[in-house]
């Protein structure tokens, strides 16, 4: 027996010249919707990734974000160090699983130089153990050693056993090079996707050598924020709320997840700006589409008169005309997420080599299954006008076919 | 005010395959009906012939009789199938079991195979399909008998589309797919018009040959006089008050 898909794909395939102009402009447009939309949710994905084994960010009295920003993502600075005796005093909580210090404010060729311990390499990685995971060679041991993440060295053009000479301060052009004091490249990360990627580790004692000289009370060099891992997790809310309260010195506390969801619902209003777009887009294709089959009808009359002599009724021939929006739709939603996924898939490693946009997953966007039902129901709705005009006339013009 | 009189009753009502008493079709808005009082039975088995000037109602008759217009007044019955009062539904369902429909021209779907298009209505009815299924080899065995029937051999048709046929072929296939899952009545609007009097002449020739082996009856509407001889019976449908039969 003949199937309505059969019929319906066989009808859209003899117009193949307009539909499939249209299935391209559908393609496209579907392609823009499922594009933006795992962007979206890999900028999301990318930016909760930074904030792997970080349970806890305690730095000096400034705003969450600002420290979030800071510490995490690069931006901004902070101007007060945290004394060596709270960093001291935070590392004997009995909830406190590690303490990783982070002496921000150097950099090299306008890359962040991030002074450290050894403790950054075993947890703020994605890695069942939270290890961060080597492309090559190790952790530095030494004051002479530092690893590169992996777009600082595809930016430094830097190598294992290559030299580095830091220079103080943030930005290209720095006025004081420490070049008294070779560093060697002793490892590279492999790329994470999130800002980790542009970083210098060093020790706080190689970023104090550099320096020249020890800071203040047993600190090797002014420590900026401390990233916090606590046992039990759930220990977070208590004591960043102790933190926060206390006085001297003045600390803040934050909580990396809560405070970047403040952030991102705060971006939110231009990722849907770009979503309003991308459906606007569709939209007009879906008119377009609806234009084309309106003009095809009458192209049609006599094809759908031949089915109403052979006793075809009204939801038969509606079905029929409806089946056919959704063939057009369904096949640039299927193409479209074919370009949007296979593109990106085919993209990944020279994204990655060229932008450091490493993408967290490869997979569907969280938000995808939605837009597909999303898309087919407009679809539905718009391929009702020409059906339903369709189905009605052919039941107007009865038995004889037009000429 | 138009009256097709047969020509001869030939048994009571009873077994009529189509019964139609005082008839009456008048569109909505129309002060004038298009088809008043008429009585017209038809016979299982039957080939009638029904002519009448252009605008004498003969294509609103065929409506009709498909079941795509509802009579206005007087009773209609095809195949025990009141139209007068059955749903919309019923009247398509009908249609697609028990008629076969061919038109003057343009009866193939142009981007289906020629044996797809001989095999669709059975899409649309499942009866029909079951009575199809049930001959030897199957709807396809039944569908190729026929087109072989009307000098159509499927082998010959191989690999060609709808439209690299020539119009007297065309009509060949809407004949065979008329005919396919013996549906009880044939109905055709002018299926000759489109072709030369040699080709009509051997297309009603293979027609009446198969509408017999079929055992289905044939209502053919047509100007054209010269289609007498190859039917039972022939009737006018009439313009104007007292309009002679024929």
């Amino acid at each position: 027996m003949i199937s309505l898909l059969r019929l319906a794909s066989a009808s859209l395939f003899s117009r193949r010249r307009t539909t499939g102009l249209m299935l391209c402009a559908l393609t496209l447009s579907a392609s823009l919707l499922f594009g933006i939309e795992k962007l979206r949710s890999e900028l999301r994905s990318g930016a909760y990734a930074a904030l792997q084994g970080i349970d806890l960010i305690v730095g000096a009295r400034t705003a969450p974000e600002q420290l979030l920003l800071a510490t995490v993502f690069q931006y901004g600075q902070l101007s007060t160090p945290l004394p060596w005796s709270t960093v001291e005093m935070l590392r004997r909580k009995p909830m406190v699983r590690y303490a990783i210090p982070l002496a921000l404010g150097d950099s090299v060729a306008g890359l962040p130089a991030v002074g450290t311990t050894a403790a950054y390499f075993d947890h703020l990685g994605m890695t069942d153990t939270g290890a961060l995971v080597f492309r090559a060679g190790r952790p530095f041991e030494s004051e002479e050693e530092v690893v590169l993440g992996y777009q600082a060295s595809q930016r430094l053009g830097k190598g294992l056993g290559d030299a580095l000479v830091l220079s103080h301060g943030v930005g290209p052009q720095s006025f004081t090079d420490h070049d008294t004091h070779p560093l060697h490249v002793v490892g590279i990360l492999a790329p994470t996707g999130t800002p980790l990627d542009q970083r210098i580790l060093l020790s706080l004692e190689a970023l104090a050598e550099a320096h020249g000289g020890h800071a203040e009370g047993g600190s090797p060099a002014p420590v900026s924020a401390l990233f916090l891992g606590l046992q039990p997790k759930a220990a977070a809310l208590a004591l960043a709320a102790q933190l926060n309260r206390q006085g001297n010195p003045a600390l803040t506390a934050a909580l990396p997840a809560f405070t970047l969801a403040g952030l991102l619902r705060w971006v939110g209003g231009a990722e849907t700006a770009l979503q309003v777009m991308a459906a606007f887009t569709l939209l007009v294709a879906l008119a377009g589409m609806l234009a084309m089959m309106l003009a095809s009808l009458e192209t049609r009359r006599r094809e759908l008169a031949v089915l109403r002599a052979l006793g075809a009724g009204f939801p038969t021939l509606l079905g029929l005309l409806l089946l056919e929006s959704f063939l057009l739709v369904g096949m640039a939603t299927a193409l479209g997420l074919g370009l949007v996924h296979g593109g990106l898939t085919l993209a990944a490693p020279w994204l990655q080599d060229r932008t450091g946009l490493a993408l967290q997953s490869l997979g569907p966007a969280p938000g995808e299954g939605l837009l597909v039902l999303a898309l087919l129901a407009v679809a539905g709705l718009a391929g009702l006008i020409p059906a339903a005009l369709g189905a009605r006339r052919a039941l107007q013009e009865g038995l004889a076919p037009p000429p | 005010m138009n009256t097709a009189v047969p020509t001869q009753q030939r048994e009571g009502p009873g077994g009529a395959l189509v019964r139609c008493e005082g008839l009456t079709f008048r569109w909505p808005d129309a002060a004038q009906a298009v088809l008043e009082n008429v009585d017209f039975h038809l016979q299982p088995g039957e080939r009638v012939l029904l002519r009448g000037a252009s605008g004498a109602g003969k294509s609103t008759f065929l409506n009709l009789l498909a079941g795509i217009l509802v009579p206005t007044a007087g009773s209609l019955r095809v195949a025990d199938c009141d139209l007068g009062r059955a749903s919309t539904r019923s009247r398509d369902q009908l249609r697609a079991s028990e008629l076969g429909v061919i038109f003057q021209q343009f009866n193939l779907l142009p981007f289906l195979s020629v044996l797809d298009n001989v095999l669709l209505p059975l899409r649309f009815s499942r009866q029909r399909r079951a009575r199809a299924n049930a001959e030897p080899g199957g709807a396809r065995g039944a569908a190729a008998r026929l087109l072989e029937a009307l000098g159509l051999p499927l082998d010959a048709l191989a690999g060609r589309t709808v439209a690299q046929l020539s119009v007297g072929q065309q009509q060949r296939v809407a004949a065979a797919r008329a005919l396919l899952g013996r549906p009880r009545l044939v109905l055709a609007d002018e299926p000759t018009s489109a072709l030369d009097p040699e080709n009509r002449d051997a297309f009603l020739k293979q027609l009446e040959a198969l509408q017999q082996a079929e055992g289905c009856a044939l209502l053919c509407v047509s100007h054209d006089p010269a289609l007498s001889p190859f039917f039972d019976r022939t009737l006018t449908l009439g313009v104007g008050p007292g309009a002679p039969g024929p």
